[in-house]
């Protein structure tokens, strides 16, 4: 397992590394004058060669890079350039906070609905219920997540007032109550929008384990009822396959999450991302995209992990 | 336990454009898991690019102040008008133009260099393969829209601008699935037997795997559109995609947002027509999925 792990390490590293160097790449040709931006009213030619030393504005495009990977690495993330200069780290730290809520709880979502759904429709062996299942699936997947949101919200949150239109309140202010009620709905909304992939493979996991498997004609031959044999047997089976849509599953959160964020005022890693990217905010934009590609190798380092523990096969492939 | 050696058999070219590719005409269209979203997406296509012109509507941003919100049916605009008085049926028709434009570009920029990457890498699997790869990995960790957001962001709005920050994180999807072909295919025997009389790589790849592995790719090509689609309305409604006041679905739908309770329709019309370009496009390629599945078997 440990080597396993080890093997992986390298490959994740260069990821990580990638995406931090495309990210650098895109902040250092990014058009705009940082300096000015900072300095503002008190600009002078001094004070702006004052800034752009400290900021390494006047080194090379490697060097400037591999200070600022030197920094990343020893966890000096810096400070915002732009008012009030809040640590990164602070930053990020408020953020993080709005967006992992929202991806468990949308993940969870996805996962009761995808899995539910596809246990339905090919449990119920019913052509309707099957079809009825695939609809919604298709309807969902088919909607853009912020449609989905601004309808939802417009026809829950305002005609109905079933749910507040606030997506965020800080447990600070309101208490953790509060918090996970307000974020609820939002994550409901990331959870629709990610489901149906989730349920298709699934449900052609499921399909594939009842057509092709002997252990299923076993079970046949002795009687057992298929919704018996799928909750007891086939269920246990497929987990692969649902591990395999957890993972896929990550990176499609994380995206929706910037839109959804954008919609209900939430401030988690996606606004950041987005206004330190529009705002030229080098040190918060820099850092967040970097992390957010840490967060999807690791999420998925840890789906590999899961089928290692789950099937001596892979373990054993692997060392 | 099924072999898979069907599959493969007929999988292998016998003469050019041979009996596979006709077989694939003769049955494959007639069928209504085909036929209808085909016909609701031709539909759409043609009252997008036809219908301004046929219909002489007005241009979608010379709307009159005076004429601002005016009900669906109301004269000269048969589809109202939005709050800037601008017609909703030419917003509309030629947002979808730009919608169609920006996703079908940015769907084929993936395609080609994405499937161009994923072929070499899946060819050459030693180094070039490995570094591609790697490249393409690089590019999915990446959840596309944060990447499309800081590309938009650096580049500025615009429609062109557009086409190229979907488009970038579409090549490594058709990335993936090229590779994974390609290595499918790189294993058979005439291929095999085509390395060893020494044909060059390239032309191996153009003549031999390129007809073995496009029914695939442009199999993705179709669920690639749809996401294109949704990332075009996904940035334009973040105001990072196409600029206002050129129409787009999705800037549409972002620019009314403020008017939901006033004028929902503003917002659902244009969600409609999303809704159904996108999911004839997912069914068509359903469609076209179990079409194949029929013809191997």
């Amino acid at each position: 397992m440990l080597r396993m792990i080890l093997g992986r390490l390298p490959q994740m590293v260069i990821v990580v590394l990638g995406t931090g160097f495309l990210a650098f790449s895109i902040m250092f040709v990014l058009p705009g004058d940082v300096v000015r931006s900072i300095l503002g009213d008190n600009y002078t030619p001094q004070a702006a060669a004052q800034i752009s030393a400290q900021l390494h504005l006047n080194q090379p495009f490697l060097i400037r890079y591999f200070s600022w990977l030197g920094d990343f690495v020893t966890g000096q993330l810096g400070t915002s350039l732009i008012p009030p200069h809040q640590q990164v780290s602070d930053l990020l730290g408020q953020a993080l906070l709005p967006t992992g809520e929202m991806l468990l709880f949308g993940q969870i979502i996805a996962i009761v609905l995808g899995v539910g759904l596809a246990v339905l429709s090919v449990a119920s062996r019913n052509r309707v219920v099957d079809r009825i299942v695939q609809a919604i699936a298709l309807v969902c997947s088919s909607i853009p997540g912020f449609v989905l949101g601004l309808l939802l919200l417009e026809l829950l949150a305002v005609q109905f007032q079933l749910v507040s239109p606030r997506g965020w309140v800080a447990p600070a202010d309101g208490g953790w109550g509060e918090n996970i009620s307000h974020i609820l709905f939002p994550s409901l909304i990331l959870g629709l929008f990610t489901f149906p992939v989730m349920m298709r493979v699934f449900r052609a996991e499921l399909v594939s384990q009842l057509d092709d498997e002997d252990y299923v004609t076993l079970a046949r031959l002795k009687g057992i009822s298929t919704g018996r044999l799928i909750f007891r047997h086939v269920l246990r089976n497929s987990s692969f396959g649902l591990l395999t849509v957890v993972g896929i599953n990550v990176a499609r959160l994380v995206g929706g999450v910037v839109v959804i964020e954008a919609i209900f005022g939430i401030p988690g890693m996606g606004t950041l991302i987005k206004n330190s990217v529009q705002q030229h905010d080098t040190p918060a934009a820099l850092a967040s995209i970097t992390f957010v590609a840490i967060f999807v190798v690791v999420a998925n380092l840890l789906v590999d992990i899961a089928y290692a523990i789950l099937d001596p096969r892979v373990r054993d492939a692997a060392s | 336990m099924t072999t898979a050696t069907p599959t493969n058999t007929s999988m292998i070219p016998t003469s050019k454009r041979g009996p596979r590719l006709r077989l694939y005409r003769a049955r494959a269209y007639r069928k209504p898991s085909v036929i209808v979203p085909a016909a609701i997406l031709l539909f759409i296509l043609l009252a997008c690019f036809a219908g301004p012109t046929l219909f002489h509507l007005p241009k979608p941003s010379v709307g009159n102040l005076s004429d601002y919100l005016l009900p669906i049916g109301s004269p000269h605009h048969l589809l109202g008008t939005n709050t800037l008085g601008n017609d909703m049926l030419s917003q509309l028709l030629v947002g979808g133009q730009i919608t169609i434009i920006v996703s079908v570009g940015a769907m084929a920029l993936g395609l080609v260099f994405g499937t161009l990457i994923g072929m070499i890498a899946g060819y050459y699997e030693r180094i070039v393969g490995a570094v591609l790869m790697r490249i393409l990995d690089i590019i999915f960790a990446f959840p596309d829209i944060i990447l499309a957001v800081a590309i938009a962001a650096y580049l500025g709005p615009s429609v062109i601008n557009t086409i190229w920050a979907i488009g970038f994180f579409n090549i490594a999807g058709f990335g993936r699935i090229a590779r994974a072909q390609t290595l499918r295919v790189v294993r058979m025997d005439f291929i095999v037997a085509g390395r060893s009389s020494g044909i060059s790589g390239f032309s191996i790849l153009w003549t031999h795997i390129w007809p073995n592995i496009a029914g695939r790719v442009f199999a993705y090509a179709l669920i690639a559109l749809s996401y294109a689609m949704m990332a075009e309305a996904s940035l334009s409604f973040l105001g990072l995609g196409v600029p206002i006041p050129t129409p787009s679905w999705g800037n549409i739908i972002g620019s009314n947002q403020s008017y939901m309770s006033l004028a929902p329709l503003l917002i659902v019309m244009p969600a409609i027509l999303l809704f159904a370009t996108i999911a004839s496009a997912n069914l068509l390629a359903d469609g076209l999925q179990e079409k194949r599945a029929s013809t191997i078997e």
